[in-house]
C-alpha cells in the first residue's frame, strides 16, 4: 500500500511513515501547510483517489445521471437506486448538480470515492462546513469503503472534526506524528472565583465563566473559546478543571473541558465516537471520550 | 484503449452537449447559412460557398466543440478524479471526438440536402472532406489539452475560424487574383477541397494530408506536454 514518508511533509529529519491501511480509517490532524504538502505528494500516485468537500461535478448532468456515469467509467457494479436511498438523494435525483446545495455535492464526493476505482482514498478535510447528516453519510461512505478494502486516510486541520471521525487520532506536528489517546486522568473539587484570566496579543481579559463554551489545550496551551474567538490562558488544563469543577464544567475529553450549560446535544456518530454539539451558531462539535458518555448525561439533567 | 470508458464518456458529453446551449446552437449556424444561401437562386451554388459553409460547420463545430468541452473539463477541474493514465484520457478524448463528429455530421446533412450543391460525391472528395475534418478535430483537441479556462478559447478559436474556416471569404475581401494573400490562401486547406471539387486530384490531396499531418504533430506535442503537466 501506499506510503508517505514524515520527513517529506515536514522537510525535517525524521524516520516515521504514514501509511495507508487496508480496510481500515487512519485519521491525522496536521496544520495547513502540511495537509497542502501531503497533497503534493500523493498527486501523482495512481493508487491514491483524493476526496475534497470542494470537488466539482458536471453541472449539467443529473444526480442520477451523474452516479450511471461513475459506475460506466470506473466499471463498477453499484447499485444506483441504492446508493441514492442510502445516502439520501432520491428526492434530488432528477435534479442538475448545478442546482444542487453544497451539501449534496459534498456527499457526491463521498459517493465519487466510493465508486472510484482507486484503493486507497485520500480525504482531505471532508466534514468542512459538513451538516449532521452529512457527517453521519461520511460514516456509512468509510464503513462501506472498508468493507470493499478500501485504506483510507482522512487529513484534517480541525481537532474537533478529527475526534469527530474516530476515537483514536494521530497529530502531526513538526516533531513528527504520534498518537493522541482518549484517557483518564484523575479529578477532584475545590476553589472560587467566578472568572478567568486569559491573554489576547497584548491584553488580559477576564472572561466571565457563562459566556465560555469550551475549553480546549492544543499544542502545550490551553485555549478559551468564546463565540468564535480563542483565548490563551496560562494554567494547564487540569488545573483549569479543578477550578471549575464547581461552576458545571466538565472534562469531556482529555483535551476539552465542556461548560454544560452551553450543551446542545449529544451525537453518537459511530460505536465509538461521540461528539458534543455547542449550543452556538456554528454549533462546534467537541470530542466526548466513550467513558464519559454515561457520566455526562448524568450531569446534565436533573437530578 | 476502453469501449466502456469511452461510452461512458460519449453519452456524458452528448447530455452536456445537447443541454449547453453555447454548444448546442452552433449546430444550427451550417444549417442557417445553407437556407439563406438556398434562396438566393435556383441554379447550384457556386463552390465557394458550399466550401464556406463546410468551413463553417467543421470550425463552429467540430473544431470548437471539441475545445470548449476540453477547456471547461479544465476549467472546474472535473477530470482530476477520473483520468489516472496516458490511456485513460485517450479514452476521454475519443468519446469527446465521437459527439463533435456525430453533431458535425448531423448538421452537415441537413445543411447539404437544403441546398443543391452540385458536389460529386467521388472518392477524391470524400477523402478531401475526412483530411480536412480531422485537421479541424486535430487543431480543436490540441489546444483544448492546453488552455485552462473556455474564455481563453476565443483566442484561439477567433484565428482558426478566419484562417482556416473562412477561407473563401479572402474572395470578397481581396479582389486581385495575384495579390501575395490569395496566392498563399491558395494553399490553405479549403481551397484544397475547393480544387478537388472542380476536377484536380493529386496535388490538393497531398498539400491538404500535409496539413492533416502537421495538426497530428501539434496534437502528438499538446498530449505529451499536457501528460508531463499533470505529472509534475
Amino acid at each position: 500500500m501506499h506510503e508517505i514518508k514524515v520527513s517529506e511533509v515536514i522537510d525535517r529529519e525524521n524516520e516515521q511513515y504514514i501509511g495507508f491501511e487496508e480496510e481500515s480509517v487512519t485519521v491525522i490532524q496536521m496544520p495547513i501547510e502540511y495537509i497542502q504538502k501531503v497533497i503534493e505528494l500523493t498527486n501523482h500516485s495512481t493508487s491514491v483517489f483524493r476526496l475534497e468537500s470542494s470537488a466539482r461535478y458536471y453541472n449539467r448532468l443529473t444526480v442520477r445521471e451523474h452516479l450511471k456515469f461513475f459506475n460506466k467509467w470506473y466499471g463498477s457494479q453499484m447499485d444506483i437506486d441504492n446508493i441514492l436511498k442510502q445516502f439520501g438523494l432520491e428526492p434530488f435525483q432528477k435534479m442538475k448538480l448545478g442546482k444542487c446545495s453544497d451539501e449534496i455535492t459534498q456527499r457526491m464526493a463521498y459517493i465519487h470515492a466510493m465508486m472510484s476505482n482507486r484503493k486507497c482514498v485520500l480525504a482531505v478535510n471532508p466534514l468542512y462546513n459538513a451538516t449532521v447528516d452529512n457527517i453521519h453519510l461520511f460514516h456509512r461512505a468509510i464503513e462501506q469503503m472498508k468493507r470493499m478494502g478500501k485504506a483510507v486516510m482522512v487529513i484534517t486541520h480541525s481537532t474537533e472534526d478529527a475526534f469527530v471521525i474516530s476515537q483514536d487520532i494521530l497529530k502531526l506536528n513538526n516533531q513528527g506524528i504520534k498518537t493522541v489517546k482518549t484517557e483518564e486522568t484523575p479529578d477532584e473539587p475545590q476553589s472560587v472565583l467566578n472568572r478567568l484570566k486569559a491573554r489576547s496579543e497584548d491584553k488580559t481579559i477576564f472572561v466571565d465563566l457563562e459566556d465560555i463554551e469550551y475549553i480546549e489545550s492544543s499544542e502545550g496551551k490551553v485555549y478559551i473559546n468564546i463565540s468564535r474567538e480563542k483565548f490563551v490562558i496560562e494554567s494547564n488544563l487540569t488545573e483549569t478543571e479543578q477550578k471549575l469543577k464547581d461552576y458545571d464544567f466538565y472534562r469531556c475529553h482529555r483535551s476539552y473541558i465542556v461548560n454544560l450549560k452551553k450543551v446542545r446535544e449529544i451525537i453518537n456518530w459511530s460505536k465509538n465516537t461521540y461528539s458534543i454539539v455547542i449550543d452556538n451558531p456554528d454549533k462546534t462539535k467537541i470530542p466526548l471520550s466513550r467513558t464519559k458518555y454515561n457520566e455526562i448525561q448524568e450531569l446534565l439533567v436533573l437530578r | 484503449m476502453n469501449t466502456g470508458r469511452i461510452m461512458a464518456i460519449f453519452e456524458k458529453d452528448i447530455k452536456e452537449f445537447t443541454r449547453n446551449m453555447m454548444l448546442f446552437t452552433t449546430i444550427l449556424l451550417p444549417i442557417f447559412l445553407a437556407f439563406m444561401y438556398s434562396r438566393m437562386g435556383e441554379e447550384a451554388l457556386p463552390p465557394m460557398l458550399v466550401y464556406l459553409i463546410v468551413g463553417v460547420a467543421f470550425s463552429a463545430i467540430l473544431c470548437s466543440g471539441i475545445m470548449t468541452m476540453m477547456a471547461e473539463e479544465n476549467e472546474k477541474r472535473t477530470l482530476r478524479g477520473l483520468v489516472q493514465s496516458p490511456a485513460s484520457m485517450m479514452d476521454i478524448l475519443i468519446g469527446k471526438s465521437l459527439v463533435v463528429i456525430l453533431m458535425t455530421a448531423a448538421s452537415l446533412t441537413l445543411a447539404f440536402l437544403i441546398m443543391n450543391t452540385g458536389v460529386e460525391w467521388s472518392i477524391a472528395t470524400i477523402v478531401g472532406l475526412v483530411l480536412l475534418a480531422l485537421f479541424f478535430l486535430n487543431v480543436g483537441i490540441a489546444v483544448g489539452l492546453t488552455v485552462d479556462s473556455v474564455a481563453t478559447t476565443s483566442v484561439y478559436l477567433l484565428p482558426v475560424m478566419f484562417i482556416f474556416g473562412f477561407t473563401p471569404m479572402v474572395e470578397l475581401v481581396v479582389s486581385e487574383p495575384d495579390h501575395f494573400v490569395r496566392q498563399i490562401a491558395d494553399y490553405l486547406p479549403l481551397y484544397q477541397n475547393i480544387a478537388i471539387h472542380e476536377g484536380e486530384t493529386v496535388v490538393p490531396l497531398l498539400i491538404l494530408a500535409v496539413w492533416t499531418l502537421v495538426s497530428f504533430l501539434y496534437v502528438a506535442w499538446a498530449f505529451r506536454k499536457r501528460m508531463s503537466d499533470e505529472r509534475k
